[in-house]
């Protein structure tokens, strides 16, 4: 058995390459993950039925199909309907409707347990109904999940590697390239899941400092 | 609109998308009995916090949740063969990466659900004359598995979402049944749907149960 590490070193420009996409479609799947997910809380436990079975509907969905699923439904189904797709963009999108879901439930749970009284609170104090919603309910809600929604921002940097599967040039698809060029499958996707570790491992580590320094100082 | 009602589709194709449905569920099965059987035993000897141990253990656990299932499986396909004289094949290495990729997070949740247990349950038990196994068998089993089951039963249904994977090194499951199926009719878009709602009718049943689960156990915590 002999090793050659060589060919990460040699090839680091395309692998960092590939990080850069990963980063890209992670950034951009987060904000619509998060903006979405945070309609989709609103939609759950809004009054109107409707809006509520709606939301209801599109997590249960998403939740219970496999992710690759998901994908393959955007990135080949949809040109059948005669939307032109992407990698990059049906990544993005596809990833960032799938965490919309996840993160709409975590939203939700931390809505509920804002205390009833400050929303109260804030509405005797005259503020109207979207100023409670945008400077009480939000900013309450999102200090209680800040580490839930991190650990879901980590887990989205994870299955960004599944966009492999549709070759979006990210780190996981130009790892596969190379290991196919090189023959060296063993060292690079050794590599990879070292690389994929520090990257978790030192998100998690900041995401823990700043809730700790910022987010939850001054909740007991 | 008439081209999209079942062109292309036989019954032989019907049979094809059910036999996947199986070969999907009866890997899920064999990763969560793996996944089970090595996460139990880590989860217990990370319960008994032993110093060293425990932190070594975190080696094996932590590195499993935080890298993508995609890379482990294709270093275990590729990757593995290329070094040794052990070349798996697609089921062997779909099967126990998806196990040990599920031990590692039934470890977490073995491991948090005896934690769960007060220690007074164990002093109490102990200062009864109860061995070890007796109390961790008569006394914390019994309200560990509170905890333990509606965060299962969780795992179990995101491990038979993400069992898709496998499909990826090119083990036909029910996903590579659809890109077989989408090859040849040139029909994704109602091929990828049916596939989507085939899953959803397995994992639908199951995260309820878990939900359920999880309101039965909030209602036992209110009383206990």
């Amino acid at each position: 058995m002999t090793f050659h590490f060589e060919v990460i070193f040699k090839n680091l420009d395309f692998l960092l390459n590939g990080l850069k996409i990963t980063f890209l479609i992670s950034i951009f799947s987060l904000f619509i993950g998060f903006f979405l997910g945070l309609v989709i809380a609103f939609m759950r436990i809004s009054k109107s039925k409707l809006l509520s079975k709606i939301a209801i509907a599109y997590v249960e969905f998403f939740r219970n199909t496999p992710f690759l699923v998901q994908l393959f439904f955007f990135y080949f189904g949809l040109p059948e309907l005669g939307i032109i797709t992407e990698p990059i963009t049906t990544a993005i999108i596809a990833l960032g409707v799938n965490s919309a879901a996840n993160n709409s439930e975590v939203i939700r749970a931390g809505i509920i347990s804002i205390n009833k009284g400050l929303v109260e609170a804030a509405e005797s104090l005259g503020l109207t109904k979207f100023q409670v919603v945008r400077l009480v309910i939000i900013p309450n809600a999102l200090r209680v999940t800040f580490r839930p929604l991190g650990s879901n921002f980590i887990n989205l940097i994870l299955t960004t590697s599944v966009a492999v599967s549709i070759t979006a040039n990210e780190l996981m698809s130009n790892a596969m390239t190379l290991s196919s060029n090189s023959f060296r499958p063993f060292e690079i996707y050794l590599s990879i899941l070292v690389l994929y570790c520090i990257l978790t491992f030192s998100l998690s580590g900041i995401i823990h400092f700043v809730d700790k320094k910022f987010i939850s100082k001054g909740i007991s | 609109m008439g081209q999209y009602i079942f062109p292309n589709l036989t019954g032989y194709d019907v049979q094809l998308l059910l036999k996947g449905m199986g070969t999907t569920i009866l890997i899920t099965l064999l990763a969560i009995a793996i996944g089970l059987a090595f996460g139990f035993v880590i989860g217990l000897i990370r319960s008994m916090r032993i110093p060293v141990v425990s932190k070594l253990l975190l080696i094996y656990i932590e590195p499993i949740r935080n890298s993508p299932l995609v890379a482990q499986l294709f270093f275990a396909y590729y990757g593995i063969a290329m070094v040794t004289n052990f070349s798996p094949s697609a089921f062997q290495a779909a099967v126990w990466t998806l196990g040990i990729n599920t031990s590692a997070f039934a470890a977490v949740i073995v491991n948090a659900s005896i934690r769960s247990v007060d220690k007074g349950q164990w002093e109490a038990a102990y200062s009864l004359g109860l061995t070890y196994w007796q109390t961790f068998r008569l006394v914390v089993v019994q309200q560990a598995i509170r905890v333990f089951i509606p965060s299962f039963v969780g795992l179990c249904v995101n491990q038979l979402q993400v069992s898709s994977l496998v499909s990826l090194i090119g083990f036909v499951d029910l996903t590579r049944v659809g890109y077989m199926l989408t090859l040849r009719t040139y029909r994704p878009f109602l091929i990828w749907s049916i596939v989507a709602v085939l899953y959803f009718v397995i994992s639908y049943p199951i995260s309820r149960f878990a939900r359920y689960a999880e309101t039965r156990v909030k209602a036992f915590g209110k009383i206990g």
